[in-house]
C-alpha cells in the first residue's frame, strides 16, 4: 500500500485532531492538567492559518484558526514538545513546561520552504497536482506574505520582482495606470504578450486586451483589468510560464497562465483583521528633476520689459529650466504630495460544515499632480459548504468598484515641460506664442491651469463583479470530478472633457465630450476529473480529463460631442457635431484535454496529456488543433543513495516538453465590409478586413528542464530553469496591397520565432539565532528572443517611423537605423541651422536582397548605407536582489533591488527635444557632426539620436515591519498588532545610459503600451509621468 | 495481489473512459453551433450579392472616391507650395518638409479617417469602383432599375481614382484583375488607363441619359489628356462640358472619414493647425490697368479667388503663424471634383500650345468679366510661353486647393521653362532648404510608391 502522502497525513491529522479538541474539551481529566496557547506565524509575523499543532504522543493536537491562534487544553502537567507543521513551511518543534491549572503562552514562527514539493498546484486538472509530480517549474507569489512585509496597492505591483522571468513593466508614474504583462519575454510576432488569468478557478479580463473605443481616458497607459482585485483579499498567485506547462489551458495560453487564489475562512472562532494606511507619492525637486531645455538668445530680450533674469546676450546660448522660472517668478509649484489612505477589514470562520471569509476594502491613491487620484471600494464574499466528506460548494463573489481621474486626459503635461522653449526658442520680445513673455509662458502644447482648472479631464469608472462556483464531487477515494461555472462582469465607464474656450491648450479647445462604455462578460464552465489508483505498491496511476467553454463578449459603445457653445456646458448633447459609434464582437472556445499521470514510489513522475480546441476565432477552413506534452520530475534526494546526505535536504529533477497556442483575433479569418458614412452622409459600407479562411492559431512549443535544490536542512535553496521555446505558425501582420483594394493587414500563419533563456532563484537562510535571522533572495531570468523565418515576407514592419522591424536572424521588434560614424559641419549664418555634410555611415552586409545589416564593416556614403541593428526592445535580463533581517522575532527589516539590463529603447523626449524642437544644447550649438548629420538626414536621422541604453538598476523597496506590545493589543482587545512602513523607488541606482549627445535621461523604467502589431514591444516611449516616490505607514490589527 | 490491483484499476480505468467518452461526444455535438458567435457590426461578402443593396454599392463607391479624393486634394496642397508646415508632429513635418519616405506608415496603409492617407483611399475608391461594377453586370443585377447609368457613374468614379493615382505618383500599379497584383506603371500608363474608364463611362452615359456622369467624366478625361499632351482630345472634351457644371465630393463633420481635409488642416483657427497658406499665395491682387497678375500691388485689384488671412493664431508648433484661406469653411464644405471652370482652363492650355493664343486668352477674360476682375491685355497671343505663364498663373489661382491642380503643374513643369520651384528650392520663398523654424527640406517630389507595395507585390518585387 502506498503510504500516505504529506498532504493526506495533514488531513488526516486535521480531522484527529479535530476530534481531540472535542474529546479535550467536554472530557473531565482527573489528571492534572494545564493549557498551551499559542500562534503560530511567519517570518515576518503573518498568522499562519490551518497550520497543525500537536504534542506527539499525547493524541492532543488541533489546527490554528484565521488568527494564527491554537489552544490545547487537558494538556497533562510536565515537559512536553509542541510540533507545528504545515504546507511550505518548515516543521518546527519547542519544548514546553506545562503546570496543572495554568496556561502555557507559545508563540513559534515557522521559517517558509522554498521548496514545497508536496503543495498542491492549479494546472488546470481537478484538484490540482502536486508540486513534486510537475514537470515544470511553477512560480508561487505568497500575496499575504508580500502584503505583511511591503504593502503594494496592485496586483501587478506583486508580480514583477517575485516570480523569476515574470516582469511587469510600468508604462509610467501616473496613478491608475496599467503596465505590460510578459512571462518569459515575448514569443509572438504579431499577437500580445499578455498571460491568461484566473481567479479561483474562473478565467477573467486581466491581460493587455484591447481596451476598445470605450477607453479615452488614460491616454498613457489603459488600466490592467488585474488591478481591480484588491491585493488584500488575495492569498497567493501562482504563475505557470509557458507553453509546456500550460497546454492543458490550451489555446490561448502559450504566454503562461496567472492564477490569482483568494483567501479562504478556517474553520474556529470567527477572526477579524483590520488594516489602516496611510502614504505619500511624489516626485522628489521637479525643478531639477526634469533636463533642462535650450535656445540661442538673439538680444531681443534687452528690448522688452521683463524680469532680468529672462533676458540674455545676443548670441548665448540660454539654458531653461521651466519650472525653475514658474516657481520663482510667478509662485506656481504644479506638483504635490498626494496621500494614500486605505481601511480595510475582513472577518473569517467556520462551523461545522460552511467556512467563510467576507472583506470589504477602501483605498484612495493621489498622484503628484491635482488631477490624478483614483478611489477603490473592493468586496469579496468566500463561502465554502461541505454538506458530507463527497461533496462541497466553493462560491466566490468578488466585486469592485472605482473611479480614477487620469492625469492624462490628452498627452502628459511633462511634455509640455521637457519640450519647453521649442526651436527658435522662447527668448521673451521674440513674438513667438511659446516665448517665456508669450501665452504659452515657454511651454509647448498645454500650460498647466489646463488641467489644474479642469479646462480638460479624463475619468474612468470601473462597476465589475466576479463569481464562481466550484462543486467538487469524490464519490471514491480514486475518483475526484469538478465544475467550475464562472463569470466576470465588467462595466468601464470612460469619460473625458475639453471645455470650450479653454485657449490654454494646443487643441480641442471649441469644446468636446466624450463618453465611453465597454462592457466585457467572461462566462466559463469548466468541468475535469481525475482519477488514480495503485496499480502496484510502487506504482501510482494518475488519469485526468476535462473539457471546457468560453464565452467572451465585448460590447462598447462611444458618444462624442463638439463644438460647445459655453465653456459651461459638459454634456455630449451639447456639442454642435455629436457623433456615436458602437462596437461588438463575440469569441467562443471549446476545449478537451486527456492527462495520464505514471508515479513510482511517489518520487518518480511521468505525464503525457493532450489537448484539442476550436474556436469562433479560426479559419472555415480550420477546425480543431491539438496541443500535446510530455513532462517529468524525480526527486532525487529521496531515493535510498542520497539519503544520507546530510547536506542535501531536497533535490528534484524536472523537465517539460508541451505545446499551447494564441489565437488570432476574432475577425482576422473574416472577410468583411464596414458600415461608414458615405455619400451625402447616408450609410454606405467599405472594405474593411480582407480575411483569411485558412487562419489557425500560433502554436507555442516549448522544452523546460530544470531542478530544485536544497542544502543544509533547506538553509539554501535554488531552482535552475532553462526554456526553448519555437513558435511555430507564428502570426505575422501582412500588411494587404492597398492596390487590391482592401487596407490594413492580412494575418497569416508563416513566422516562427526561437524563445530561450534561463530562469534562477535562490534562496539563503544567511544566520539564525534567537534574537537575530538574516535571510537572502535572488532572482536572475533571461530571454532571448529571434525572429527565425517570416515565410514568404523578406521583413516586416513593425513601426517605420521609430525604426522597428522584423528581420529573421534579429530580435523580435529589432531597432535599425543608419549609423553615421563621421561627417563634417557646413558652418551656416544664423538663422540657417548649421548641417552635416560628407556623412559616412556603417556598413555591413546584408541581409539577403534587404536594407538590413548587423553593422560593421567600412563606413560607407550614408545615401548607400544600410539599416544597422542597434538592439532590441525587451530586456535580455532581469532579476532581483533582497534581504531580510528578523530582529527579536518582532521586527522584519527588508530591502529589494531589481534591475533590467539588454533593453534598447528610443527615448522619444530625448530624440524629439535634439531632432524635432532643436532645444538641447547640442542641437542648438550644432557643432557635433554625428548628431547634425542625424538632424540633417530628415525622416531617415530620426529615431537615432534618441537611441540609448534602457538598463537600470532600482531599490525598489525598502521597508520595516513591527508587532507592537501585546499590552498595546490588550488594550483595544486584539490579539496581534502590527506596523509596517514602507518605501518604493527611493533611488535609481543605476542607469544604462543617462544621456545622449548630451542631453540628460530622466527614467528609464517606462515602456509604452503601444507598439504597432504587439502590444508592449513598442522601443519608443516619450511624454510619460516619471516614476514616483512612495512611503506608507499601514498598521494591522487582527481580534 | 498485483493482478488484482491491475484488474482494479483497469475497471476503474473502464468507468472513467465512459466518463470521458461521454463528455467527448458532448464536445463533438454540434460543435458549429457552440462556437457560433454573433457578427452585428459586420458586414460578410456573402451579403453583397443581392440586387436589393444595388443602391447601396453605388452610393459606397461614390463615398470612397470621395473621401480618396478628399484625402488627395488636401495632401498634394500640403506637398506643393499651396500650404507650408506649422506643426510639430513628425509626420506632418514630414508631409510639409517635402521628406515623406515610401515606407512611411501613413502613406504607405493609411486608412480613410487618417489625414493624407492617399495612397490606401485611392486604391480602394478604385477598386469598390471597380468591384461594384463587377456585381452590377452579373445577371443577378440584370433587373436594377437605372443599371446602365450606374455603371457609366462607377466607371467615371473609377478614373478619378486612376487620375489621383496617376498625376500624384511616382510610379504606380493597378491591378489588370481584381484581387490578382497588378504590374508596374508609369503615370503616364496609370494615366491611359484612366483616360480608358473614362471612355467607357462617357459611353455608358450617354447611352444611358447619364449627364451628369458624362460630364464627371469628360472633365476627367480632358484632365488626364492634359497630362499626356494630347491637346486635341482635351479640346474635344473640355469644350463639351457645359457653363456651371460642377461636381463635387459632398463632405461632412460626422466623421473624419467626411472630413474636407482641404480645410481640416489648415483653417481650423480654433484649433492649432499643422499647416498654413504659403505666403505666395497671401495678398494676391490684379494691376488695373492691364490685368497683369501681382501680389501686395498698391492700387491692385484684390484676387477674389484666393482670399488668405490671418487671426493672429499660432500653428501646432507654436511657432508659425497661422493663414487660412475662406474656400473652404468648415469641414463640411464640399470640394470641386470636376467643374466646368477647370475645364475652360484645360481648354485654355490646350489652345495656348496649340497656336491659337486668342482663344485662350478669351477664355481668361471671360473668367476675369465673371469674376469682376480687370482683362488680361499684356500678353502677347503669339507668344506661348508668355501664354503658359499666364495659364499656369490663373491655374494657380482659380483652382487653389482644388484637388490637386497646382502639384501637377509643379510636377508637369518639371525641367522646362515653366518649372514652378519647390519648397526649399532655388526661387521658392525658402531658397536655402530650411523653413522659418530650422526644418531642413528633403527633394520628394511625387510621392514615391509605397514600399509596401514594392516588396509585396511580385510583379515589381525589387524593383526602384
Amino acid at each position: 500500500m502506498k503510504p500516505p502522502t504529506v498532504l493526506q497525513r495533514l488531513t488526516s491529522g486535521a480531522a484527529v485532531a479535530a476530534l481531540a479538541l472535542v474529546f479535550a474539551a467536554t472530557s473531565v481529566e482527573a489528571q492534572a492538567t494545564g493549557t498551551v496557547r499559542g500562534t503560530v506565524a511567519s517570518e515576518t509575523a503573518r498568522p499562519l492559518v490551518g497550520a497543525q499543532v500537536s504534542i506527539p504522543g499525547t493524541g492532543l493536537g488541533g489546527l490554528t484558526n484565521n488568527g494564527g491562534q491554537f489552544i490545547l487544553l487537558n494538556v497533562p502537567a510536565g515537559e512536553h514538545t509542541i510540533r507545528v507543521e504545515t504546507l511550505g513551511f518548515g516543521a518546527q518543534e519547542r519544548q514546553v513546561t506545562v503546570t496543572a491549572g495554568e496556561t502555557v503562552n507559545v508563540e513559534i514562527r515557522l521559517d517558509e520552504t522554498a521548496i514545497a514539493l508536496d503543495a498542491l498546484v492549479v494546472t488546470g486538472t481537478a484538484g490540482g497536482q502536486q508540486s513534486r509530480a510537475l514537470g515544470n517549474v511553477v512560480g508561487r507569489v505568497s500575496a499575504a506574505e508580500i502584503q505583511a512585509i511591503t504593502p503594494v496597492t496592485n496586483v501587478t505591483d506583486m508580480l514583477s520582482t517575485n516570480v523569476p522571468g515574470v516582469r511587469i513593466m510600468a508604462s509610467g508614474g501616473e496613478v491608475g495606470s496599467g503596465g505590460i504583462q510578459r512571462i518569459r519575454g515575448v514569443s509572438s510576432i504579431s499577437l500580445g504578450a499578455a498571460p491568461l488569468v484566473y481567479v479561483d478557478g474562473v478565467r477573467v479580463s486581466g491581460g493587455n486586451e484591447a481596451p476598445g473605443i470605450g477607453t479615452v481616458a488614460f491616454t498613457d497607459g489603459a488600466p490592467s483589468p488585474m488591478n481591480d482585485i484588491p491585493p488584500e483579499n488575495i492569498e497567493s498567485i501562482e504563475v505557470i510560464k509557458g507553453p509546456a506547462a500550460a497546454t492543458l489551458y490550451g489555446t490561448e495560453a502559450s504566454n503562461g497562465v496567472i492564477n490569482i487564489i483568494t483567501k479562504q475562512g478556517a474553520i474556529g472562532e470567527p477572526t477579524i483583521n483590520l488594516r489602516l494606511r496611510q502614504g505619500a507619492n511624489w516626485l522628489p525637486d521637479p525643478v531639477n528633476y526634469f533636463t533642462p531645455t535650450y535656445y540661442r538668445c538673439t538680444g531681443v530680450s534687452q528690448t522688452v520689459d521683463v524680469d532680468p533674469s529672462l533676458q540674455c546676450n545676443a548670441g548665448e546660448v540660454v539654458e531653461v529650466r521651466i519650472l525653475e522660472i514658474e516657481r520663482d517668478l510667478y509662485g506656481y509649484n504644479w506638483f504635490r504630495t498626494g496621500q494614500m489612505p486605505a481601511i480595510g477589514a475582513d472577518i473569517s470562520g467556520g462551523a461545522g460544515t460552511l467556512r467563510y471569509y467576507f472583506s470589504a476594502d477602501w483605498d484612495r491613491e493621489e498622484g503628484y499632480v491635482s488631477w490624478n487620484w483614483r478611489n477603490r471600494m473592493g468586496g469579496r464574499a468566500n463561502l465554502s459548504y461541505n454538506p458530507n466528506d463527497q461533496l462541497s460548494f466553493d462560491f466566490s463573489l468578488g466585486a469592485v468598484r472605482s473611479r480614477a481621474q487620469t492625469a492624462s486626459p490628452q498627452q502628459a503635461w511633462t511634455t509640455a515641460v521637457l519640450w519647453a522653449c521649442p526651436s527658435p526658442g522662447c527668448e521673451p520680445g521674440s513674438g513667438a506664442g511659446s516665448a517665456l513673455d508669450g501665452p504659452m509662458r515657454g511651454y509647448i502644447g498645454y500650460l498647466p491651469e489646463r488641467f489644474v482648472d479642469g479646462d480638460v479631464q479624463g475619468y474612468q469608472d470601473v462597476d465589475r463583479n466576479t463569481a464562481g462556483l466550484t462543486v467538487t464531487h469524490t464519490p471514491a477515494e480514486w475518483f475526484t470530478q469538478r465544475v467550475v461555472f464562472g463569470g466576470d462582469f465588467s462595466n468601464l465607464r470612460d469619460t473625458r472633457l475639453f471645455r470650450a474656450g479653454g485657449k490654454r491648450g494646443m487643441s480641442n479647445n471649441d469644446g468636446q465630450r466624450d463618453v465611453g462604455h465597454t462592457r466585457s462578460t467572461y462566462s466559463s464552465i469548466d468541468y475535469g476529473a481525475s482519477a488514480s489508483f495503485d496499480a502496484t505498491s510502487d506504482f501510482t496511476l494518475t488519469t485526468s480529463a476535462g473539457a471546457q467553454f468560453y464565452r467572451r463578449v465585448h460590447e462598447a459603445s462611444i458618444a462624442t460631442g463638439e463644438g460647445f457653445p459655453l465653456e459651461i456646458l459638459e454634456t455630449v448633447s451639447s456639442g454642435a457635431v455629436r457623433t456615436g459609434d458602437e462596437e461588438y464582437w463575440e469569441n467562443r472556445s471549446f476545449g478537451l484535454y486527456v492527462q495520464q499521470e505514471i508515479g513510482w514510489k511517489n518520487r518518480l513522475f511521468l505525464t503525457g496529456a493532450m489537448r484539442g480546441d476550436d474556436n469562433s476565432a479560426f479559419g472555415q477552413n480550420f477546425s480543431f488543433v491539438t496541443y500535446p506534452k510530455l513532462s517529468g520530475s524525480w526527486v532525487a534526494s529521496e531515493e535510498a543513495f542520497l539519503a544520507d546526505l546530510d547536506w542535501l535536504s531536497t533535490l528534484r529533477l524536472r523537465g517539460a516538453w508541451g505545446q499551447a497556442g494564441t489565437q488570432p483575433d476574432v475577425f482576422d479569418a473574416v472577410r468583411t465590409y464596414a458600415p461608414v458614412d458615405g455619400y451625402e452622409g447616408e450609410a454606405a459600407i467599405a472594405p474593411d478586413n480582407v480575411g483569411n479562411p485558412d487562419l489557425k492559431p500560433e502554436v507555442g512549443d516549448e522544452i523546460e528542464l530544470g531542478f530544485d535544490l536544497s542544502l543544509f536542512n533547506e538553509r539554501i535553496s535554488t531552482e535552475f530553469t532553462y526554456f526553448r521555446q519555437r513558435t511555430k505558425d507564428a502570426l505575422i501582420r501582412v500588411p494587404v496591397l492597398p492596390s487590391l483594394g482592401f487596407p490594413g493587414f492580412q494575418f497569416q500563419n508563416l513566422g516562427e520565432t526561437r524563445n530561450s533563456g534561463i530562469e534562477i532563484g535562490l534562496n539563503a537562510q544567511a544566520y539564525r539565532g534567537d534574537d537575530v535571522s538574516v535571510d537572502f533572495g535572488f532572482t536572475l531570468a533571461s530571454a532571448k528572443n529571434e525572429v527565425v523565418s517570416l515565410g514568404s515576407e523578406p521583413f516586416v514592419i513593425q513601426n517605420v517611423t521609430e525604426g522597428q522591424y522584423q528581420v529573421p536572424g534579429f530580435p523580435i521588434g529589432s531597432i535599425f537605423a543608419k549609423r553615421v560614424v563621421d561627417a563634417d559641419i557646413e558652418e551656416r549664418t544664423a538663422p540657417l541651422r548649421n548641417r552635416a555634410i560628407n556623412m559616412m555611415c556603417e556598413g555591413g552586409t546584408r541581409v539577403g536582397d534587404t536594407d538590413f545589416s548587423s553593422g560593421g564593416g567600412a563606413a560607407v556614403p550614408c545615401v548607400d548605407a544600410p539599416l544597422v541593428y542597434w538592439g532590441q526592445p525587451l530586456p535580455e535580463w532581469s532579476g532581483s536582489a533582497s534581504s531580510t533581517v528578523t530582529l527579536f522575532q518582532n521586527v522584519t527589516l527588508h530591502a529589494l533591488v531589481d534591475f533590467i539590463k539588454g533593453r534598447t529603447w528610443i527615448n522619444g523626449d530625448i530624440r524629439s527635444a535634439h531632432h524635432s524642437f532643436f532645444q538641447t544644447r547640442a542641437a542648438v550649438e550644432a557643432t557635433d557632426p554625428i548628431l547634425m548629420s542625424y538632424l540633417t538626414m530628415g525622416a531617415e536621422g530620426r529615431p537615432q539620436p534618441g537611441i540609448m541604453s534602457g538598463d537600470w538598476a532600482k531599490l525598489r523597496t525598502v521597508s520595516a515591519q513591527a508587532r507592537l506590545p501585546a499590552a498595546w493589543a490588550d488594550r483595544i482587545g486584539a490579539s496581534r498588532l502590527t506596523l509596517t512602513v514602507s518605501a518604493d523607488n527611493l533611488w535609481l541606482i543605476w542607469m544604462g545610459a543617462e544621456e545622449n549627445f548630451g542631453h540628460r535621461s530622466i527614467d528609464p523604467e517606462r515602456v509604452s503600451q503601444t507598439g504597432g502589431q504587439t502590444p508592449g514591444i513598442s522601443a519608443v516611449h516619450q511624454e510619460a509621468w516619471p516614476m514616483s516616490k512612495r512611503f506608507s505607514t499601514t498598521l494591522r490589527v487582527t481580534f | 495481489m498485483m493482478r488484482a490491483g491491475i484488474r482494479g484499476g483497469l475497471r476503474k480505468l473502464a468507468r472513467l473512459t465512459t466518463v470521458l467518452v461521454a463528455v467527448a461526444a458532448l464536445g463533438a455535438c454540434d460543435m458549429d453551433e457552440i462556437l457560433k458567435v454573433e457578427l452585428p457590426g459586420q458586414v460578410l461578402e456573402t451579403d453583397l450579392n443581392d440586387p436589393e443593396v444595388a443602391d447601396l454599392l453605388v452610393r459606397s463607391a461614390i463615398s470612397a472616391l470621395e473621401c480618396g479624393w478628399s484625402m488627395y486634394s488636401g495632401g498634394a496642397s500640403h506637398h506643393s507650395d499651396e500650404y507650408m508646415n506649422a506643426s510639430g508632429n513628425a509626420w506632418w513635418r514630414n508631409m510639409g518638409w517635402r521628406q515623406l519616405e515610401a515606407n512611411d506608415q501613413r502613406l504607405s496603409t493609411g486608412e480613410c479617417n487618417t489625414a493624407y492617407s492617399m495612397y490606401a483611399p485611392l486604391h480602394t475608391a478604385r477598386f469598390q469602383a471597380s468591384d461594384v461594377y463587377r456585381r452590377l453586370s452579373t445577371p443577378e443585377f440584370a433587373e436594377v432599375p437605372d443599371l446602365q447609368s450606374h455603371l457609366a457613374t462607377l466607371r467615371a468614379l473609377g478614373g478619378y481614382a486612376l487620375v489621383g493615382l496617376g498625376e500624384g505618383f511616382c510610379e504606380m500599379t493597378v491591378p489588370d484583375e481584381e484581387g490578382v497584383p497588378g504590374p508596374l506603371l508609369t503615370p503616364t500608363q496609370t494615366l491611359q488607363r484612366a483616360e480608358t474608364r473614362f471612355g467607357e463611362a462617357i459611353t455608358l452615359a450617354q447611352a444611358s441619359g447619364n449627364d451628369d456622369a458624362l460630364n464627371m467624366a469628360l472633365v476627367g478625361r480632358a484632365r488626364v489628356r492634359l497630362v499626356l499632351e494630347d491637346w486635341p482630345g482635351v479640346i474635344a472634351d473640355a469644350s463639351q462640358v457645359p457653363d456651371g457644371y460642377l461636381k463635387v465630393a459632398t463632405r461632412g463633420g460626422e466623421s473624419s472619414r467626411r472630413y474636407n481635409f482641404n480645410y481640416n488642416s489648415v483653417n481650423s483657427e480654433v484649433q492649432n493647425a499643422h499647416g498654413t497658406i504659403t505666403s505666395t499665395f497671401h495678398d494676391l491682387t490684379i494691376d488695373p490697368v492691364d490685368g497683369r497678375p501681382t501680389q501686395a500691388q498698391v492700387g491692385g485689384v484684390p484676387d477674389p479667388r484666393v482670399n488668405v488671412f490671418n487671426l493672429g493664431l499660432f500653428g501646432h508648433n507654436e511657432v508659425t503663424p497661422l493663414w487660412h484661406h475662406d474656400k473652404y469653411t468648415s469641414r463640411s464644405s464640399p470640394m470641386p471634383i470636376a467643374s466646368y471652370k477647370e475645364a475652360q482652363l484645360f481648354l485654355a492650355e490646350a489652345y495656348a500650345r496649340t497656336d491659337e493664343g486668342q482663344l485662350a486668352l478669351d477664355i481668361i477674360n471671360d473668367r476675369r468679366d465673371e469674376l469682376g476682375l480687370p482683362e488680361v491685355t499684356y500678353v502677347d497671343v503669339n507668344d506661348e510661353d508668355e501664354m503658359m505663364a499666364l495659364v499656369i498663373e490663373e491655374r494657380r489661382r482659380d483652382l487653389f486647393v482644388e484637388g490637386g491642380h497646382r502639384m501637377n503643374d509643379m510636377l508637369r513643369f518639371e525641367g522646362t521653362i515653366h518649372e514652378i520651384p519647390w519648397l526649399g528650392e532655388p526661387g521658392s520663398i525658402h531658397p536655402d532648404g530650411v523653413d522659418s523654424v530650422g526644418g531642413a527640406y528633403g527633394d520628394v517630389t511625387c510621392f514615391p510608391l509605397p514600399t509596401v507595395e514594392r516588396i509585396g507585390n511580385p510583379n515589381i518585387s525589387g524593383t526602384g
